[in-house]
C-alpha cells in the first residue's frame, strides 16, 4: 500500500511532458522572462504578478488549512434561491451574467479569484434579497467591483465597469449598490474560495514549485473559474471544488490510467485531511468533467 | 451616528479621522474610525473594506475588536472598542525605562496576536508601535489594519505602502516585491528591541539607504552565502561596511540571554531564516522562568 503511493505520487509526474495549455500557445507575458523560475521561493524573478508569494511558514502550519475548513461553510449558500428568493431571475440568467464577468474580469487582467469571489458575493447576495432582474447587471458588477478590491493589487475604476456595461447603469447606482451590498451582507465578504485551498493543496503533493506550475495552474484557473459559472457547484464547498479541480488538472495533465486516478484521488483528497466523503468527491468530479466537456469541447 | 457622542479627536488613521465617543445607551467608550466616501469616485476605499472583513474574522484579545460599522450619508464609520493609548504614546511617558516583566508581557501579547493572523492567512504588514494600542489593564491589541492583506493576494509593487521605515525589513528595502509573514516577524524584532531599550528604536534610519546601513551596522552585510539571491534584488546594494564591531546583544543590554536569543533570531536579515511567530511564543525566552 505504501509502496504504491510512493511510487505513484503527484511529485513524481509531469516529468517527461506536459501537455500544451489547451493546444495554443497561450500569452506568455513575452517580455517577462518568465522561463527564469529558481529553487528560492522568495525569489525577486518569480513572476510576482500572478502568482501568490509562497510562504511555508503558513503552508506549513496545519491550523490555516484547518480554519479555512471551518470557515467554509459559513460563506456558502445552503439553498436554491432561485426557487425560494427570487422571482423574476432564473438560472439561465445567472450563467449569462457569470459568463459577461467572467470576461470583463480577464479584459481587466485581473485574477481568477476575483472573479470567483464575485460569483460568491453575487449567490449570497441573492439568497438575502429579491431583486428584480433589470438590477441583476448592476448587482454582478458591483460583485466585481468590490472583489477586486478585496483581492486584487488592481482595481476596477467605477467609470470603466460602468462602460462595460455599456451604461446600463451609472455611477451613483455601482457607489449606492456597493453600500447596499456590503450592509445586507454585513461586511461578511471575505469568502473562501477554492483558490484559497490551491498553494496547500500543491504545497501537500510537493508540486507548488515544480517546472510545470504555471501551466498547472493555468489549468486550475479554467476549471476553477468555469465551475463558479455553474450554479451547481455554488452550494458545494470550495474545498471540494479545489480537490476535484486539482485532481482533473493533475489526470489530464498526465494521460493517467484508471488505477493511478485512484491514488491521485486518495493522495488528493489525504491532504486536505480526508475531509470530504469519497464517493460525494466522485460526484462532484464527475460534474466538473461534464461542464469542461460541455462548455470547453475538451475531453478529459 | 446619533447612537454616540463624540468626546475628542484621537488622532489620524490610514485612511480616516479617529475620535474617542461614547455610547448613549450603554455609555461605553469607544473608538470611532469615519471614512469619508465623497471626494472619491471609487466607493468605499479598498483598504477600509480589507480591514472591515479581516476584523471580522480576526476575533482575539490581542487584536482590537471592530464592534460595529456604521453607514452614513458620504461616510462610513468603523466603532472600535477604545484603548487608552498606543505604545508610542507609551515609549514617551515612560522615561526609558520598562521593566522586564512589562516588556516581556507585550512582546508576548503581541506575537500572540500576530500568530493569530498568521493561522488566519492575514499579514498585518504595518506594524509599529503607533498601531499597538494598550488598554488600563495592560493588554496589548494590534489595530490598524488598513494595509494588511490576506495571504493569497497576488502582490505587485507596494514596497511605497508598505510598513513605516524604521520596522521595514532588509528584503522589502532591497525591493523584493514577494513577501510574507516573514515581514511582520522583522517589525516585530524591531519593537522587541525597542520595548527592552525603553522606548528608544534599534534602526531609525532616514531614508532607505541610511535604513539599510544601521541594519548592517549591527546585523552584518547579507552575502550571498548567509541570503541566497540576495543580490539579485532589484535594489540591492554593496555598502562595503566593515565587519560588524559588536554583536546585537550589545545593542539590548538589559535584555536577557533568552531574551537576546529570540531576538537575534528575529532579526535574521534572510527572510526564510526568519522565526515564525508560533515558534517565537514556543521560546524558552517565554516558556522558562
Amino acid at each position: 500500500m505504501n509502496y504504491e503511493i510512493e511510487t505513484i505520487s503527484a511529485s513524481s509526474f509531469f516529468n517527461s511532458y506536459t501537455k500544451e495549455y489547451f493546444n495554443e500557445t497561450y500569452e506568455e507575458d513575452s517580455g517577462n522572462s518568465s522561463n527564469c523560475t529558481t529553487e528560492s521561493p522568495t525569489s525577486p524573478l518569480e513572476d510576482s504578478h500572478k502568482t501568490s508569494p509562497i510562504d511555508y511558514n503558513l503552508l506549513n502550519d496545519d491550523r490555516n488549512l484547518d480554519n479555512l475548513l471551518y470557515l467554509e461553510d459559513f460563506y456558502r449558500i445552503q439553498s436554491n434561491y432561485f426557487s425560494h428568493v427570487q422571482n423574476e431571475i432564473k438560472p439561465w440568467m445567472r450563467k449569462m451574467l457569470a459568463n459577461w464577468m467572467l470576461e470583463v474580469c480577464k479584459n481587466q487582467n485581473l485574477e481568477g479569484d476575483v472573479f470567483v469571489t464575485a460569483m460568491n458575493i453575487l449567490d449570497r447576495f441573492l439568497s438575502l434579497q429579491t431583486i428584480s432582474k433589470r438590477h441583476l447587471q448592476l448587482l454582478g458588477t458591483v460583485c466585481m467591483f468590490i472583489a477586486a478590491k478585496l483581492r486584487s493589487s488592481s482595481q476596477f475604476n467605477a467609470e470603466t465597469l460602468v462602460i462595460y456595461t455599456a451604461n446600463s447603469i451609472n455611477i451613483e447606482q455601482l457607489l449606492d449598490w456597493e453600500q447596499f451590498v456590503l450592509q445586507r451582507l454585513h461586511w461578511d465578504i471575505s469568502s473562501i474560495t477554492a483558490y484559497d485551498y490551491i498553494p496547500f493543496l500543491l504545497n501537500k503533493l510537493n508540486i507548488i514549485e515544480h517546472k510545470n506550475i504555471k501551466n498547472i495552474r493555468k489549468y486550475l484557473d479554467t476549471f476553477i473559474t468555469l465551475c463558479s459559472t455553474d450554479f451547481k457547484f455554488a452550494m458545494m464547498p470550495a474545498s471540494m471544488i479545489a480537490t476535484g479541480c486539482l485532481y482533473l488538472t493533475i489526470k489530464y495533465l498526465n494521460n493517467l490510467n484508471s488505477i493511478q486516478c485512484e491514488q491521485i484521488l486518495h493522495e488528493i483528497n489525504s491532504s486536505i485531511n480526508c475531509t470530504i466523503d469519497t464517493e460525494i468527491l466522485i460526484q462532484c468530479i464527475e460534474q466538473i468533467e461534464d461542464l469542461v466537456r460541455t462548455e470547453l469541447k475538451m475531453n478529459l | 451616528m446619533h447612537k454616540y457622542d463624540k468626546l475628542l479627536k484621537i488622532g489620524e488613521g490610514t485612511y480616516g479621522t479617529v475620535f474617542k465617543a461614547k455610547n448613549r445607551d450603554t455609555q461605553e467608550i469607544v473608538a470611532l474610525k469615519r471614512v469619508r466616501l465623497d471626494d472619491e469616485d471609487d466607493g468605499v476605499p479598498s483598504s477600509a473594506l480589507r480591514e472591515i472583513c479581516l476584523l471580522k474574522e480576526l476575533k482575539h484579545r490581542n487584536i482590537i475588536r471592530l464592534l460595529d460599522v456604521l453607514h452614513g450619508e458620504n461616510k462610513l464609520t468603523l466603532v472600535f472598542e477604545y484603548c487608552d493609548q498606543d505604545l508610542k504614546k507609551y515609549f514617551d511617558s515612560c522615561n526609558g525605562e520598562i521593566d522586564s516583566d512589562t516588556v516581556k508581557s507585550f512582546m508576548q501579547q503581541l506575537l500572540k496576536g500576530l500568530a493569530f493572523c498568521h493561522s488566519h492567512n492575514v499579514l498585518h504588514r504595518d506594524l509599529k508601535p503607533q498601531n499597538l494600542l494598550i488598554n488600563k489593564n495592560g493588554e496589548l491589541k494590534l489595530a490598524d489594519f488598513g494595509l494588511a492583506r490576506a495571504f493569497g493576494i497576488p502582490v505587485k509593487c507596494y514596497s511605497a505602502e508598505v510598513v513605516t521605515l524604521w520596522y521595514r525589513p532588509p528584503d522589502v528595502l532591497f525591493g523584493a516585491k514577494i513577501y510574507n509573514t516573514s515581514i511582520d516577524q522583522w517589525s516585530a524584532g524591531c519593537i522587541f528591541a525597542e520595548l527592552a531599550n525603553g522606548g528608544r528604536p534599534l534602526f531609525p534610519g532616514s531614508d532607505i539607504e541610511d535604513q539599510l546601513k544601521k541594519i548592517f551596522k549591527i546585523l552584518g552585510e547579507p552575502t550571498e552565502e548567509n541570503w541566497p539571491g540576495v543580490t539579485l534584488l532589484p535594489d540591492y546594494k554593496d555598502f562595503n561596511l566593515p565587519p560588524v564591531a559588536f554583536s546585537l546583544a550589545l545593542y539590548v543590554p538589559k535584555l536577557n540571554q533568552k531574551g537576546k536569543d529570540l531576538l537575534q533570531q528575529m532579526l535574521v536579515c534572510n527572510p526564510s531564516g526568519r522565526i515564525s511567530a508560533e515558534d517565537s511564543l514556543k521560546h524558552p525566552y517565554f516558556t522558562e522562568e
